[in-house]
């Protein structure tokens, strides 16, 4: 049985039913990671959502996801929130504004850890301080005791991925985790991210419009494109072998290095002519 | 140290303001047409009568002078004589302070602990009946004026049921039981416009929260989300409600006014009230001097408030 197995996901938003996510089907396996590809209002954020249960109200859902073994579709939420944090965790894409601004950041930290795990929260400021130490965060105390607007947004998302992995969970989501920060900062918290997942077996979800991103981090990947997977295969032969024109736009994109100089350089449109396609 | 600089700055504020507003109060008591002693002595008077009590009252001197003693005797809690009854003006007041205080208090706390749930509910449940009703009723309670509220409450609590007393004030250190009876009306009835008013803020003040990332950070680490509107959300949202409330103070303030005179309560309201009529204006600066120094006061406080409730503001010096 897959850690996650995603069949059929149809999301539709509002009373006019605007399709966000098209009968998509996927699954992940215990540890793997996979990438889901795709820009802006593909769909990728939604399908992500849908199995944190965190999407807005007029959000219609059906087809069915299952996480290790248990469907989430349809799960009231009473049940669904006591997954969120433990079972299944996300990382988003803005650090600077995804802390409690009024309150220091090892208490937000540890919080996730008394939601879900009473027992340990006995010790939770070492656990916290363990765990802001494990994602790279050298002075964990003085960390733990800062308020957000004293971090920089580095330190931000660690403490974000720190409150995300703290309970030990099977899947970690991480949706451009990486996006909103400086590409110096960028490299080392991908690298980071690549460690912790290992070291924790956790499976994750990786969301990027970013090719070369998701090929630090992945083994496989899922191109996604107006609410469709229209390609789904390990990254290496995503690289090599792309089937669908669009996918062709972005390896070709991502891979500006063989663009000789003088030369334009080229655009997902070359490939996959949208506009003029509608 | 910013937060030395920034309590700094308020309590300037709150000083200039005091200032400005004492100017402002005499000037206008000073302009008011017709002469004191006129008054005093009624129709018949001659002009040597009025101007021995003018000269008496000290109303001849020139306003500086009579503005300057106003106020140094203010310092000394001496807010000057009545001149109609030679009573001391802070002796009137001080056993009247008592009631509009409470008064005040209690409808600002009744309309705060009204508002904050139903302008929750309202902003969690925007999208369905629940919401749409709490936003309905709130708009209905800012309609219903504090005077016609106090006289349907008199008339069913009072007159028709005979729960509790329809007007009247018993002390507090005289009898706690009669004295919480005597309040419950008017305190209700002063606060019912209040907290419709406050659950619109509240409703705004967390349908913002609603859309922060960090109350989906608090969603998608597992909490409800009720709790994580408690929990994450109240702080923020607390920063634009104190103001509010702060602000609302001025209006409660003059709604008790209304209301004082309503439920015969001997407060301040009534007494600024009769003040007036009988032209008393010795008394008429003094009790809106000491309105005006409360509202002052207390948004002096809620400036402070924002510095314990920001750590952004506390903690600027160790970025």
């Amino acid at each position: 049985m897959s850690l996650l197995e995603v069949s059929d996901l149809t999301v539709s938003f509002g009373r006019r039913r605007r399709v966000a996510v098209d009968h998509a089907s996927f699954s992940l396996e215990a540890g793997q990671r996979l990438g889901i590809i795709g820009e802006s209002g593909s769909g990728k954020t939604v399908t992500a959502l849908s199995v944190m249960g965190l999407l807005p109200e007029t959000a219609q859902v059906a087809g069915s996801v299952r996480l290790a073994g248990r469907e989430l579709v349809g799960l009231p939420e009473s049940q669904h929130a006591r997954l969120r944090g433990d079972l299944v965790s996300m990382v988003f894409q803005e650090p600077m504004t995804a802390l409690d601004p009024t309150m220091q950041v090892g208490r937000q930290v540890a919080e996730v850890l008394r939601l879900h795990a009473p027992e340990r929260s006995g010790r939770a400021r070492q656990h916290v301080l363990e765990m802001l130490g494990r994602v790279g965060l050298t002075d964990a105390e003085r960390v733990a005791d800062s308020f957000p607007h004293q971090l920089s947004g580095g330190q931000r998302q660690r403490c974000l991925l720190a409150m995300a992995l703290i309970n030990s969970p099977d899947l970690v989501i991480c949706d451009e985790p990486t996006t909103a920060l400086d590409v110096t900062v960028q490299a080392r918290v991908l690298a980071l991210l690549d460690e912790v997942l290992s070291a924790e077996g956790a499976a994750c979800l990786f969301i990027s419009h970013d090719l070369a991103v998701v090929s630090q981090v992945c083994s496989d990947v899922l191109v996604m494109l107006d609410g469709d997977i229209v390609e789904a295969g390990p990254v290496a032969k995503l690289f090599t072998a792309p089937e669908h024109p669009y996918t062709r736009g972005l390896v070709a994109t991502a891979r500006i290095d063989q663009v000789r100089p003088g030369e334009r350089l080229p655009t997902v449109e070359d490939f996959y002519p949208r506009a003029e396609a509608r | 140290m910013p937060v030395l600089a920034f309590l700094g700055r308020r309590l300037a504020i709150f000083a200039i303001s005091l200032v400005g507003a004492s100017m402002l109060i005499f000037a206008v008591c000073s302009a008011l047409p017709g002469e004191v002693a006129e008054i005093i002595l009624g129709e018949g008077a001659s002009q040597a009568q009025i101007e021995a009590l003018t000269a008496e009252l000290g109303l001849d001197r020139p306003p500086v002078v009579r503005y300057l003693e106003w106020v140094g005797g203010m310092l000394h809690g001496d807010f000057g004589v009545s001149y109609f009854t030679g009573q001391s003006v802070s002796g009137l007041m001080a056993p009247r302070i008592a009631v509009t205080l409470w008064l005040v208090l209690f409808a600002l706390l009744l309309s705060v602990a009204v508002a904050l749930p139903v302008g929750m509910l309202a902003a969690m449940k925007r999208r369905s009946w629940q919401g749409f009703a709490a936003t309905a009723v709130a708009q209905l309670g800012m309609a219903v004026p504090a005077f016609w509220a106090a006289i349907v409450l008199v008339l069913v609590f009072a007159v028709g049921l005979r729960w509790l007393p329809a007007n009247g004030y018993i002390p507090l250190t005289t009898d706690p039981v009669s004295w919480a009876a005597h309040l419950v009306l008017p305190v209700t009835s002063l606060a019912i416009v209040q907290s419709a008013v406050l659950v619109r803020y509240v409703r705004s003040a967390f349908i913002e929260v609603l859309s922060e990332d960090y109350y989906r950070t608090a969603r998608a680490v597992g909490w409800r989300p009720f709790p994580a509107l408690l929990r994450h959300g109240l702080r923020n949202a607390a920063l634009s409600l104190v103001t509010v409330v702060g602000l609302q103070l001025a209006s409660v303030l003059v709604g008790a006014i209304v209301i004082e005179q309503v439920f015969a309560l001997p407060g301040l309201g009534s007494q600024l009230l009769s003040a007036v009529s009988q032209r008393d204006l010795m008394i008429v600066q003094g009790v809106v001097m000491f309105l005006a120094a409360s509202v002052l006061l207390i948004n002096f406080l809620v400036d402070l408030s924002y510095a314990w409730i920001d750590p952004r503001l506390r903690t600027e010096a160790e970025r």
